[in-house]
């Protein structure tokens, strides 16, 4: 008699959220905003290869000119659809962070709601200049390190070509510096995301480094792999 | 008489990347009990797969060790609090020895003594404890859940006392089954952390089987790839192949069902000893 027990098969998949701060600025005017389209459009496609990033991995898009707005709200990697961003206004990045705040918080709220299991969600900021929201940016960004601090994102902060101001986008995170990417590489940028995903989801990498409630697994909630293939050196 | 059977097996992202397997399990018969133990060493520690290996291996010569001593104490509370402290010396001691810390040899532990009449349950840290039998399994003191997947207390802490979750149930039961949570998307459910009854039923039906065999609940490990975790899973269950022992308690009443909204605490209703 060989052991075939049944086993549950109803439990939901565990979660990771990815909230994506997209700067649709008139400064990404041109090629820039271009190939930022056609690099989310290829992101669109790689994820739902990847069998268990498409089920697990949750995507949100907030882009940030004027305003900042919500323009994909959280979508399992299967149901990922591109968007054409147009470029057009100033850089208020500061009420993007907060509003990126807002919604993981709600996601994370949905996620205990629903029995879910989840992974400290990650959130990249990515801007080709800087805040023109100054004191909204201020505090944002001083609500995004105690958020960080408090192990309840992941952040990484990513300048676009030579006119962002790497020492704000510094502000975003006390543990990890941001990168510069190399030209318009946008669609390096998100192959090496759609990999990272599917990384994460595969692996049991998911634990907390806090002294008392210990790291299971790794020294970081969902290791990111190193950036390659669209940073400056 | 109970049969034991269990086995630890690497898990896929643990294969895919290289850190071997860091559960170890394990069971001893003395003197008329039974003690089974499983470990779950840290996967973001390299020395880990020691530290779990040398949690049961001394979890299993300390309960033993108990059973053959007539002036230990009969309280298997008392027991298990003692094996924990074992356990946790004894990697202490060869950390030191090793010139390195504890926290490198990070693991969680869960040991269940079986005597007559009486089940003990002792855990730190995110292990799976089912007793009962069919229509009726209890998950034992469930861990309590941090925000995150995977996090969870380790005996290698300096206040792993706090966090150890000691059960005593009066009565009889079919199984005594412990797993590392490996198994926790396949054999609970993940919100509620009750047992799933149809698996628990398989277990105990595998086991009076004749040709039940550790090496076939290896092989069910193994073959459970898409297990939604990609962790190491073991497995180590005793289960009464003999003997008329009802499931009813000595009180004749039924074991209730583990309340859902209840994950932390020890089950309602039951002669129950908790720690922690």
């Amino acid at each position: 008699m060989e052991f075939t027990p049944q086993v549950d098969e109803s439990n939901p998949d565990p979660r990771i959220a990815c909230a994506l701060l997209l700067d649709t600025s008139t400064s990404m005017t041109g090629a820039p905003i271009s190939e930022l389209n056609q690099g989310f459009a290829q992101f669109c496609t790689e994820i739902k290869d990847d069998d268990l990033a498409c089920k697990r991995a949750e995507i949100s898009v907030i882009t940030f000119d004027s305003t900042a707005r919500v323009v994909i709200p959280f979508t399992e990697g299967r149901y990922l659809q591109p968007q054409q961003f147009e470029a057009n206004g100033r850089t208020a990045m500061g009420a993007a962070i907060d509003l990126a705040l807002d919604e993981l918080a709600a996601q994370k709220k949905a996620y205990k709601n629903a029995g879910l299991e989840y992974y400290r969600p990650w959130l990249f900021v990515l801007t080709d200049g800087a805040a023109t929201d100054g004191p909204e940016f201020t505090a944002a960004a001083a609500r995004l390190r105690d958020t960080e601090a408090a192990k309840g994102v992941s952040v990484f902060a990513v300048g676009i070509g030579a006119n962002a101001d790497m020492s704000q986008l510094g502000q975003l995170s006390t543990s990890r510096g941001p990168a510069t990417l190399d030209g318009i590489k946008f669609r390096e940028f998100f192959h090496w995301l759609s990999a990272s995903l599917s990384a994460a989801s595969q692996s049991s990498n998911h634990g907390a480094d806090d002294s008392a409630i210990e790291t299971k697994d790794s020294t970081e909630q969902v290791a990111l792999p190193a950036p390659t293939g669209w940073t400056t050196a | 008489m109970w049969k034991v059977i269990g086995a630890s097996v690497t898990g896929t992202s643990h294969a895919s990347g290289g850190t071997g397997c860091q559960d170890a399990s394990g069971w001893r018969r003395q003197s008329g009990i039974t003690c089974l133990a499983v470990a779950d060493g840290a996967g973001s520690r390299p020395l880990s797969a020691t530290g779990s290996a040398l949690a049961v291996e001394q979890a299993l010569d300390t309960i033993a060790g108990l059973a053959t001593d007539e002036s230990a104490p009969a309280d298997l509370t008392d027991w298990l609090r003692f094996a924990f402290g074992r356990a946790q010396d004894r990697i202490a001691a060869f950390a030191s020895s090793k010139e390195r810390e504890p926290a490198e040899y990070a693991t969680t532990l869960a040991v269940a003594i079986v005597a007559a009449g009486r089940v003990a349950i002792g855990q730190v840290g995110d292990s799976i404890a089912v007793v009962g039998g069919p229509g009726q399994y209890l998950t034992v003191c469930p861990e309590a859940k941090g925000e995150y997947a995977n996090e969870t207390y380790f005996i290698t802490a300096g206040d792993w006392a706090e966090h150890l979750r000691v059960a005593v149930l009066a009565g009889s039961t079919d199984v005594v089954a412990l797993s590392t949570d490996g198994l926790r998307y396949k054999i609970t459910n993940i919100r509620t952390s009750a047992a799933f009854g149809p698996f628990f039923d398989g277990l105990v039906d595998y086991g009076k089987d004749a040709a039940a065999s550790s090496d076939g609940i290896g092989r069910f490990l193994a073959r459970l790839v898409n297990d939604q975790t990609g962790d190491d899973k073991s497995l180590v269950a005793a289960i009464q192949v003999a003997g008329n022992e009802s499931l009813a308690r000595d009180d004749g009443e039924k074991w209730p069902e583990v309340p859902p909204a209840d994950l932390t605490g020890t089950p309602p209703s039951l002669p129950v000893k908790a720690h922690g």
